[in-house]
């Protein structure tokens, strides 16, 4: 059996994947998006591929990471691969939650919040920042889900 | 004391509010400070001052100074002046031997002082050097500020909070709003910064942060603003300091004693307190805003003696007192019998924050203060701050009589200065050093002018040819807590790190990673790998997949050893080095198929090779993409003599011995993971290290772990790598080791055109080893220190880098440095051992399984 690169997809386990951010956000209120989106780290020009239903945030004019679905990860990969581009199924190496309010960004990033999205330091953790009106969302690498998770809730601790 | 009722107080009478200082009760109400209540209730003496012991009291009742400092609710230092009063605080005097009316230490004041000139402690007490220790423990003591519970927890939040403006002004004055004001109307987001509590709600527009105190401006822009337990780190893309100015002391002999005031206290106790200062005044002042103090004296119900304009010429000024409370003031020699001496030499700009901005600050000849100029761009000054109708008179003559201080915060004497500048000290910077002036609580802002002032005068040069000490932040003291803010560090976990938990294993850092030691027996889970299987998470390892017509090209190039003829789905140890030759990190690559390949790292050095790998890419220009999957996919490495056995049930994978061979990649599934199987081995038995998803790292940890395999940590794993003889790299190499030296000559391929650092590498192999990294087996089982010494000839000739007992082989075993000649099997070597020399023989073949038969079994 020849080798590929499907052991970077979690969808395409039969078990059910755990979100790193289980533990650490449990009885929190706080939601969880780690399971709700995939992410692929693509390399190459995106805009001759208009995807539905995705989201594409360009890290620079070569390097975009695209946001699906879990599940749909690795089909889209290949979609993308069947036309020229690059693509990483890492999906498995991002956590990601969503929190309200800028005051607690505030306590978090020093990023500029009215130029989301962004990329930066929240929590001292690198980490992608999506705006919604009010609502952020967080992307960042699952090996620091717990400390995230405690940081996160910290924060809104203080400001209680 | 306390007034009746005025209009503006800020006292609400109607809320009343008790606390305690020493012990005893105090009375006062809301909008009261600490410092306010105390003063109402008759409090004049605040505290002692730092080498003297002597009396202090109010002195500028805004933040300023050294004179009021007290522990409240167990934080020292903090100025009671400006801390608002709130019930149920505990206030102490601090440093204080006795009380603040009787301080034993006040001896030092009396009898002290030519045992204490300054910069003493550079020249007394040092001998014997031994009691240096003791002596130092007694000048902490006896000296100095507040105590900090060196034991104590942490037992109040401190919060960093982000904010970003268009306009930041520091200083809610007139001038401030005022600039506030006109960037809001233009529409700009504008912050205020001010020390004072606000009255009232903030100007519309306006977001204020009060009280609050700006700390510094750092490079790009960043203000820090201490408020509270707060602390904001503000970025605007203008900054309008509107810092005003300050009040300076006039320097006569007794010019510390308690009743001496600035204006700003009288001004704060009348019109925010509603306390009348004194009983009878006098009013020294030079300016115009100072003079009319004495109205506020007269409205307060103070009898005001005398009003003594100082632009009139130089005068001759002399205060006297008992137990260090004034009684009387000489002027020109007329003594006036007072409890109260307002006293302001003119006002200096508060240009500090500018300074450090990048501004420079010029001595202004005609006003006789300190101007900034040159301001940096997007930093602008408003209002008096910028010289406007400030100035400032020079000192009296200097009279007999008590001490005149220059600089109350350290206790620095005008004696003391001309002693530091007759020693050579004749610079201001290095009399800061020297005798401390400016170096206390107040940074400067009521002893710079005036040091600068005397160093003027005594060196006979301008004031601006002495120039002034560098700004630097804080502008303010500030809680150390505050700099801290919270208590979390960024660490990173393995998406197996709870089941190690629940497992009872003691978890340690390596790098920024939390892994699993052991689980309680190193020695017995080292034995389970020899003996069945054992399961290490070595999810940490950095992980990297290469990818693109060139990949292969590229490792080529960036390795010393082959990559273009690695087969797909076959494996190969990888030893990545400096263009120095140096070793730099080492793994395993897997060729996933002709343009693809999987790259691992050592768990620490993850990010600088993907570092190196871009840098170096940005030179060739090769056509491939680096994506780093470290997070991405979780590892855990199945090996024992029963790995195949326990792993067969869960993959789909054939492990027969044929099929699957050692240094073979396979894809497959494990426990229903997709999984790659990398068929190596880093602890010397059969095993199979699998590749997953992470988010599945506890469901395939499960499978295996149900299976009977002993997890295993890193104290076991790193026992039986040395059996191996395996090198880890950064613990037996260091930023100097080589991989021909490092007893790795295999790896290097000569033959290749080129790879990073062949050149450094023939310069090695032409000039001839000098060291080598050898195994060593020691003859009488103790354990030699990692990083010991290997002893030749009674000289340092190598050192142990790696040591442990190995239960397997029964004997201590380790690796080390040592000269070349050395590096000869069955040599003897000699190594330090606890305060002894200790045999060991050399050994350059694995100590366990040589010929590598159980790993390829
Ligand atoms: S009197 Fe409190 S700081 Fe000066």
């Amino acid at each position: 059996m020849s080798l590929s690169l499907d052991f970077l997809s979690p969808a395409l386990g039969e078990p059910a994947p755990r979100s790193p951010l289980a533990r650490a956000l449990a009885r929190s209120g706080i939601r969880d998006l780690s399971l709700d989106y995939g992410v692929l780290d693509a390399r190459g020009d995106l805009t001759g591929h208009p995807m539905e239903g995705v989201e594409v945030v360009r890290l620079s004019p070569e390097r975009s990471f695209v946001l699906c679905p879990y599940r749909d990860a690795p089909g889209l990969r290949e979609w993308l691969e069947g036309r020229g581009v690059a693509a990483i199924d890492a999906s498995g190496g991002y956590a990601g939650l969503e929190v309200e309010g800028e005051a607690v960004m505030r306590r978090l990033t020093e990023l500029p919040l009215d130029r989301c999205p962004a990329v930066g330091a929240v929590g001292h953790v690198a980490t992608l920042v999506l705006r919604d009106g009010d609502r952020f969302r967080l992307f960042f690498r699952q090996e620091y889900a717990d400390y995230m998770g405690e940081r996160v809730l910290d924060a809104l601790e203080g400001l209680a | 004391m306390r007034l009746d009722p005025r209009p503006g107080e800020r006292i609400d009478r109607s809320e009343p509010i008790r606390f305690t200082f020493e012990g005893k009760l105090v009375e006062g109400f809301a909008g009261d400070t600490i410092g306010s209540a105390l003063y109402a209730g008759g409090r004049r003496v605040f505290s002692r001052s730092f080498k003297y012991h002597r009396p202090r009291g109010l002195l500028c009742c805004s933040g300023a100074c050294p004179n009021c400092m007290m522990e409240v609710d167990g934080v020292p230092n903090v100025r009671v002046c400006v801390a608002p009063a709130h019930e149920g605080a505990v206030v102490k005097a601090q440093n204080v031997r006795g009380s603040l009316e009787r301080d034993l230490m006040a001896a030092t004041d009396k009898f002290g002082g030519p045992f204490t000139p300054v910069g003493f402690y550079y020249r007394t007490m040092i001998r014997p050097r031994a009691a240096w220790p003791l002596f130092e423990k007694f000048l902490r003591s006896a000296a100095g500020l507040g105590t900090i519970d060196k034991h104590a927890r942490r037992t109040g939040r401190y919060d960093v909070e982000h904010r970003h403006a268009d306009v930041l002004v520091i200083g809610g004055g007139s001038a401030g709003l005022e600039a506030a004001r006109a960037a809001a109307a233009s529409g700009e987001h504008v912050v205020v910064v001010d020390e004072n509590a606000p009255r009232g709600d903030a100007p519309g527009g306006l977001e204020l942060l009060a009280p609050a105190t700006a700390l510094g401006i750092y490079e790009g822009g960043l203000v820090p603003v201490a408020a509270g337990r707060i602390l904001y780190k503000v970025r605007a893309k203008r900054i309008v300091v509107a810092t005003g100015a300050l009040e300076q002391p006039v320097i006569f002999p007794g010019n510390d004693l308690v009743g001496i005031v600035l204006p700003e206290a009288v001004r704060r106790l009348v019109h925010d307190f509603s306390i009348r200062p004194g009983e009878k005044a006098v009013v020294l002042a030079a300016d115009d805003d100072a003079l009319a103090i004495a109205d506020d004296l007269r409205d307060a119900g103070t009898q005001v003696l005398e009003v003594v304009d100082l632009r009139n010429g130089p005068h001759r000024i002399s205060a006297s007192g008992t137990k260090g409370r004034l009684n009387g003031v000489g002027v020109e020699g007329v003594r006036y019998n007072c409890d109260l001496v307002v006293a302001s030499g003119g006002r200096q700009p508060a240009y500090s924050l500018l300074a450090q901005a990048g501004a420079t600050v010029a001595y202004d000849e005609g006003r006789g203060v300190f101007v900034p100029r040159d301001l940096p761009a997007n930093v602008e000054a408003v209002g008096s701050v910028t010289g406007e109708g400030t100035g400032s008179i020079a000192p009296a003559k200097t009279l007999l009589g008590d001490k005149t201080f220059v600089c109350l915060c350290e206790d620095v004497t005008e004696k003391d200065v001309k002693r530091a500048i007759a020693e050579g000290f004749d610079s201001i910077e290095l009399a800061k050093r020297y005798t401390t002036v400016t170096m206390g609580p107040c940074q400067g802002r009521l002893c710079h002018l005036a040091s600068v002032r005397m160093y003027a005068r005594e060196t006979k040069q301008g004031e601006d040819a002495i120039g002034t000490t560098t700004a630097r932040p804080p502008w303010s003291p500030v809680e150390l807590g505050l700099l801290a803010g919270r208590p979390h560090e960024p660490g990173k976990r393995t998406s197996i790190h709870h089941r190690h938990k629940e497992a009872g294993a003691t978890m340690m850092w390596t790098g920024s990673w939390r892994r699993p030691h052991s689980y309680g027996d190193p020695a017995a889970e080292a034995r389970a790998v020899h003996e069945s299987a054992g399961l290490i998470d070595v999810s940490t390892l950095g992980k990297l997949v290469v990818r693109g017509p060139e990949a292969a090209v590229f490792l080529e190039r960036i390795y010393p050893n082959r990559f273009a003829d690695l087969k797909p789905g076959r494996i190969r140890y990888a030893v990545l080095g400096t263009d120095g030759g140096r070793i730099m990190d080492d793994g395993t690559v897997a060729r996933i198929d002709d343009e693809t390949f999987y790259v691992t790292t050592t768990s620490t050095g993850a990010e600088g090779v993907i570092e190196w790998f871009e840098w170096w890419n940005a030179i060739w220009k090769l056509d491939l993409s680096i994506v780093d999957v470290t997070g991405a996919v979780a590892a855990v490495n199945l090996a024992g003599p029963q790995a195949r056995e326990l792993l067969g049930p869960l993959t789909d994978v054939d492990l027969a011995p044929d099929a699957f061979k050692y240094l073979d990649a396979k894809q497959g599934k494990v426990a229903g993971v997709p999984t790659l199987l990398l068929r190596i081995g880093f602890v010397g038995e059969l095993g199979y290290e699998l590749h997953f998803p992470s988010p599945h790292g506890e469901t395939v940890w499960d499978a295996l772990a149900a299976t009977g395999a002993t997890p295993f940590g890193l104290e076991p794993q790193r026992i039986l790598r040395l059996e191996k003889m395996h090198v880890l790299i950064g613990q037996d190499t260091d930023s100097e080791s080589n991989a021909l030296e490092a007893s790795m000559p295999w790896i290097v391929k000569f033959e290749k055109d080129e790879f990073v650092g062949k050149w450094a590498l023939e310069h090695v192999q032409e000039r001839g080893m000098r060291d080598r990294l050898v195994g060593f087996e020691m003859q009488n089982g103790s354990v030699p220190p990692e990083g010991g010494a290997v002893v030749r000839d009674g000289r340092l000739a190598g050192r142990v880098t790696s040591a442990r007992f190995s239960e397997q082989l029964g004997r201590a075993i380790g690796l080390a440095w040592v000269p070349e000649e050395l590096a000869v099997e069955d040599a003897d070597i000699t190594l330090r051992v606890s305060a002894g020399l200790e045999r060991a023989k050399v050994r350059l073949r694995p100590f366990f399984d040589p010929e590598g038969e159980r790993l390829r079994s």
